[in-house]
């Protein structure tokens, strides 16, 4: 098993200690971002102010405040709101968008001396998991620069995995955070539903995503979820969290651990799915057990999640009408309101409409019945099977998505292909369970991601057990170009 | 009222809860008024982006406390809903309300209250936001809407019944009872806006019209009235009444069918996760209706069962706060009897005494004045008709009985006074003592001169009684 | 008129479009995609899944917020986040019309 201590803490202790600054650091962040982002593209707009916040937060260090994370530098995926920072969730209807205000989880980092580096690149409001449906064009995979670097938290993933900063802030509607991490060769974490507030999350499908860490460590991951986690008056969805600290059992290990494969996500034997498998027998070498699971709804979730989501979606999205806010550039003079604001809504871009007609078209009048209340029924259905599971086991085991990262352009013009995709990912968003994606080597070249999916309101007993399987899988590979 | 095929109207009511500190959703003022515009917002009242609803505690315990006045049941769970149409008062483009589609979630359902003597069927009562207001430049048709964010997102009940109710008359009743019960629950019904009714209409059994635009409950009447006369009018000539929304038009004292597209009627409702389920327990449930102050309908049955008021007395007094708080202090320990004439003075002689608010605040009358004044009437001092004249003189200079003419000189003329005032006023009038024989009806009018020639002090039945003696005599 | 296994066809497309306020200058183009998704979503019919509920997390009433009123102070002022105009001395959001052109 590798040495326990992750990155971020020794680091952290590194600025508290006064051995090095948050200047540096940021300093650095910049200087690769530089060198890298022109190519990769993971950023939609940098924070201009960056060194400048680096230094208030060394000067709160000298004067002895005790910060959670000074120094950290953090990148945050755009459709999370951070104060006098552009939020386009990459589209075109948000243009020139500043929110007033930080989100919670911004405002936790912020308070604990995290320093912003800039807001990434996304498929348009969340939709899609390769990052190619942005309106500022793709971000592209370190791995391989022809390839897509997963989604939607692209820019997310890009922006840690090449080294433009510590740890970056996504957001989890069906795999955003868990995808990307697994197609750069991060640890991405989605939390239980409520753990981490999405007050600043610019919704997408509000029921069932979250903001998740991408970071190079389980233990960076744990240690950002561990600042952000936590009960907020602002999102009446929250829960509250157990004492402690998500870092405090984390070296624990697997022994005893029953782990359950499950066989639906096991089909295809790809690279991924034989990932998969050696992460059991690793897991088993550890001390725990696994066994072969059914998860009879998954065959149906899929459907059940893009039916959901586009209901949600339909009436998130429906405030981008060009009244309020945002540079829509038509002038008023000669439209009829709803004329204008189907003009307006013109500039949503094709895969966002898309969405918003099936957002349209399932909960409404004469097909809700056959569709949106169908798939609210296979939800609840497919999340008293997975507690029933997780009753007999303590984690779930699957590859993290079934295949390695393609080549940009490669799907992106089958909908029901990329469907496929989130296959495994999205039981975690609809039963509100906690998932996490952890590197398990490479294959080709590329990475591959394993998920493990854990108990409601368990993350701390799923960050153990991912922390374990990162240990099994030996020190983490780096793409070529980033730091050790 | 044309005759015609009997009419059954429904109301849809929204209530605001203005006595409440903070919106449905964020801590902005509930009551807007007087404001400037959008001086009373913030970022999740005007739909930010990222920005989430925190629903008010309060306001779900009021919506509660309506709906168990109506005699609503309350599900153990409580959930919202988004309805979604696109108009620039909404800022999120969708308004978070309640909906049963999904089994009973609202804070009410399925309540039975008496209103205007019968049993009126309470569908549903839920909470939901408020819209903003749209100021349009130069009218309606104009090119431009000014959108004032200050009241979107206050806390609105709505309260919809069955078509329960047979005349336009009976709606405008039961809308009294809820504002009383509003009233009681600390908001103000009364302020601009803060109660708002739209009617349906149909009559044979045909289709329902609903009613919309009317700006105050003597519209809705005026406009349910005519809504009823035209569609009885179309049965008349066999014409098909449509299904339709149509608006009430003021200027023109008509109703018009609504500009609306058909498509817009679908509002893709479906579950706001943004609210988690609001668990309420029987046990919280009970505390809030030992918390409520006593609701109009409770009222109206103490006052039917304790003191024998007649029903249609008990309705009127129990709707009307202020009536009904002098009289509970009047007809403390009184005599059954003495309370109910107490009632009887209040309904029939005060209210119209004091039929605005500023003339109440102006009163000086009090409630044992009240007291002694039925005690009086019932002793037989002081007829029915000198006490309305002592009631006005009361309420202008407060005082007591002995300081009003009824008072003064008034004891009740006898029987002779009575007869010989009969006897001059037929003499007088020849022509209304034959009306008077040819039809019943007209003894009326000779009464009433009998009253007016003792100065109101004779006893109104026994002034008939020697009316119709008189009448028979002369025949 | 409605596409495969009961995936809307360009004119109901057309239509949805119109609802969600949204101009497709090509229908036809969208409905391809929107039908292959809509016919994937046709497996929930046999999943025999009614949706009783809908399966959100709850609340307590206690939980909820109190009444207190707080006012919102806007950095800069309410028209450096939100498009306002003035007009008759008030600060308002301005909107075209329902009257049209």
């Amino acid at each position: 098993m590798a040495a326990p201590g992750g990155t971020l803490e020794k680091m952290v202790e590194e600025v508290r200690s006064g051995a090095a600054t948050c200047e540096e650091r940021a300093l650095a962040a910049v200087e690769k971002t530089r060198e890298r982002d022109g190519r990769l593209r993971a950023y939609i707009s940098l924070n201009e102010r960056a060194v400048e916040e680096a230094r208030a937060v060394d000067a709160r260090v000298r004067a002895g405040e005790d910060l959670a994370c000074p120094g950290l530098t953090v990148s945050v995926k755009d459709n999370i709101c951070v104060a006098g920072m552009p939020a386009t969730c990459a589209s075109r209807m948000l243009e020139g968008y500043e929110p007033p205000y930080d989100a919670t989880a911004v405002e936790r980092l912020r308070a604990g001396g995290a320093v912003f580096t800039g807001k990434t690149n996304m498929d348009e409001f969340a939709m899609g998991l390769t990052t190619e449906f942005s309106a500022y064009g793709p971000s592209r995979n370190p791995w391989d620069a022809d390839r897509v670097p997963g989604g939607s938290s692209g820019g997310s993933a890009v922006s840690v995995s090449a080294g433009m900063c510590d740890a970056s802030l996504g957001s989890d509607t069906g795999g955003s955070v868990r995808n990307p991490a697994s197609f750069c060769g991060l640890v991405g974490y989605k939390p239980t539903y409520g753990l981490v507030s999405r007050y600043g999350l610019i919704s997408y499908s509000n029921s069932i995503e979250q903001i998740g860490p991408l970071a190079r460590t389980v233990r960076d991951a744990a240690f950002v979820l561990d600042i952000m986690a936590g009960r907020d008056p602002r999102d009446a969805t929250t829960v509250g969290r157990g004492p402690g600290s998500m870092l405090d059992g984390i070296e624990g290990g697997v022994a005893g651990a029953r782990v359950g494969i499950i066989r639906q996500m096991m089909a295809g034997g790809g690279a991924p799915q034989e990932a998969a498998g050696r992460a059991a027998s690793a897991l088993e070498r550890l001390g725990a057990s696994c066994e072969e699971v059914s998860l009879g709804s998954a065959e149906h979730a899929v459907a059940a999640y893009y039916t959901i989501t586009s209901a949600e979606a339909g009436s998130n999205l429906a405030r981008y009408d060009g009244i309020r806010y945002g540079h829509c550039g038509i002038p008023q003079e000669g439209y009829e309101f709803h004329a204008y604001v189907s003009k307006a809504r013109g500039r949503f871009g094709p895969e966002a409409t898309r969405r918003l007609i099936l957002g349209g078209f399932v909960p409404s009048a004469g097909h809700a019945g056959r569709y949106l209340l169908k798939a609210l029924g296979v939800r609840r259905r497919l999340a008293a099977e997975i507690g029933a599971l997780l009753e007999r086991v303590d984690v779930l085991l699957s590859p993290t998505v079934p295949v390695l990262p393609f080549r940009i352009g490669e799907k992106i013009d089958d909908p029901v292909v990329l469907f496929t995709m989130d296959f495994n990912t999205v039981a975690a968003n609809l039963s509100g369970r906690p998932a996490v994606s952890v590197p398990f080597g490479t294959s080709g070249g590329l990475p591959v991601g394993v998920q493990l999916m854990g108990r409601e309101m368990g993350d701390a007993d799923l960050l153990r057990a991912a922390r374990a399987l990162e240990g099994a899988a030996g020190p983490p590979a780096a793409p070529p170009g980033a730091p050790p | 009222m044309s005759p015609g095929p009997a009419a059954a109207i429904g109301l849809e009511v929204h209530c605001q809860l203005t006595g409440l500190k903070s919106k449905l959703f964020c801590p902005c003022r509930a009551d807007y008024r007087g404001m400037a515009p959008n001086t009373n917002v913030c970022p999740v009242c005007v739909g930010l982006p990222g920005t989430l609803p925190r629903p008010n505690r309060r306001a779900v315990e009021k919506a509660l406390q309506v709906a168990a006045a109506l005699g609503c049941s309350t599900p153990p769970r409580l959930a919202f809903f988004r309805k979604c149409y696109f108009y620039p008062d909404l800022p999120k483009n969708f308004q978070i309300t309640q909906l049963d589609a999904y089994g009973p979630s609202s804070a009410g359902s399925g309540g039975r209250v008496r209103s205007a003597g019968r049993e009126v069927g309470v569908r549903r009562v839920q909470l939901e936001e408020d819209p903003g207001r749209l100021v349009y430049e130069g009218g309606r048709m104009s090119r431009g809407a000014l959108a004032d964010y200050n009241r979107a997102g206050v806390p609105l009940v709505e309260i919809v019944t069955e078509p329960d109710f047979a005349e336009p008359g009976e709606a405008r009743r039961f809308l009294a009872m809820l504002a009383g019960l509003l009233r009681s629950l600390g908001s103000d019904p009364s302020l601009e806006g803060a109660l708002r009714a739209d009617g349906n209409v149909s009559v044979g059994g045909g289709s329902r019209v609903e009613v919309k635009n009317v700006a105050s409950f003597h519209d809705l009447e005026k406009a349910l009235r005519y809504e009823i006369t035209r569609q009885r009018s179309m049965a008349a000539r066999g014409i098909p009444v449509a299904p339709e929304t149509r608006h009430w038009d003021e200027a023109r004292r008509v109703t018009a069918p609504s500009r609306g597209k058909e498509e817009d009627m679908d509002y893709r409702y479906h579950p706001e996760g943004d609210i988690p389920q609001i668990e309420v327990g029987r046990d919280e449930l009970a505390a809030l209706a030992a918390a409520m102050p006593e609701a109009p309908p409770a009222k109206r049955e103490r006052y039917e069962s304790a003191a024998g008021v007649s029903p249609q007395v008990a309705e009127v007094l129990s709707s009307d706060a202020y009536c009904s708080a002098l009289f509970d202090e009047a007809s403390a320990g009184a005599d059954p009897g003495d309370a109910r004439e107490m009632a009887n003075l209040i309904t029939t002689d005060l209210m119209g005494l004091v039929d605005t608010a500023e003339k109440r605040k102006a009163s000086k009358l009090t409630a044992p004045r009240i007291a002694e004044l039925a005690r009086a009437v019932r002793s037989g001092a002081v007829t029915r008709a000198s006490a309305r004249g002592a009631l006005r003189e009361m309420v202008r200079a407060g005082g007591g009985l002995a300081g009003t003419a009824a008072g003064r000189g008034g004891a009740v003329a006898g029987e002779e006074e009575v007869a010989r005032a009969v006897e001059s006023v037929m003499r007088d009038e020849p022509g209304a003592a034959a009306a008077a024989r040819a039809d019943p009806k007209a003894v009326n009018y000779i009464v009433g001169r009998v009253m007016a020639a003792t100065g109101g002090r004779a006893d109104p039945g026994t002034a008939v009684r020697l009316v119709r003696e008189g009448l028979a005599r002369g025949a | 008129m409605a596409g495969r296994g009961g995936a809307p066809g360009a004119e109901e497309i057309a239509g949805i479009a119109r609802l969600m306020r949204l101009d497709v200058p090509d229908p036809a183009e969208h409905a391809e995609k929107v039908g292959r998704m809509v016919e994937y979503f046709g497996m929930l019919d046999e999943a025999g899944a009614e949706g009783a509920g809908w399966g959100g997390g709850t609340a307590r009433l206690g939980d909820l917020r109190e009444d207190e009123h707080v006012p919102h102070e806007w950095e800069g002022g309410l028209g450096a986040h939100v498009r306002t105009v003035r007009r008759g001395g008030g600060t308002y959001v301005a909107a075209p019309g329902s009257g049209g052109a």
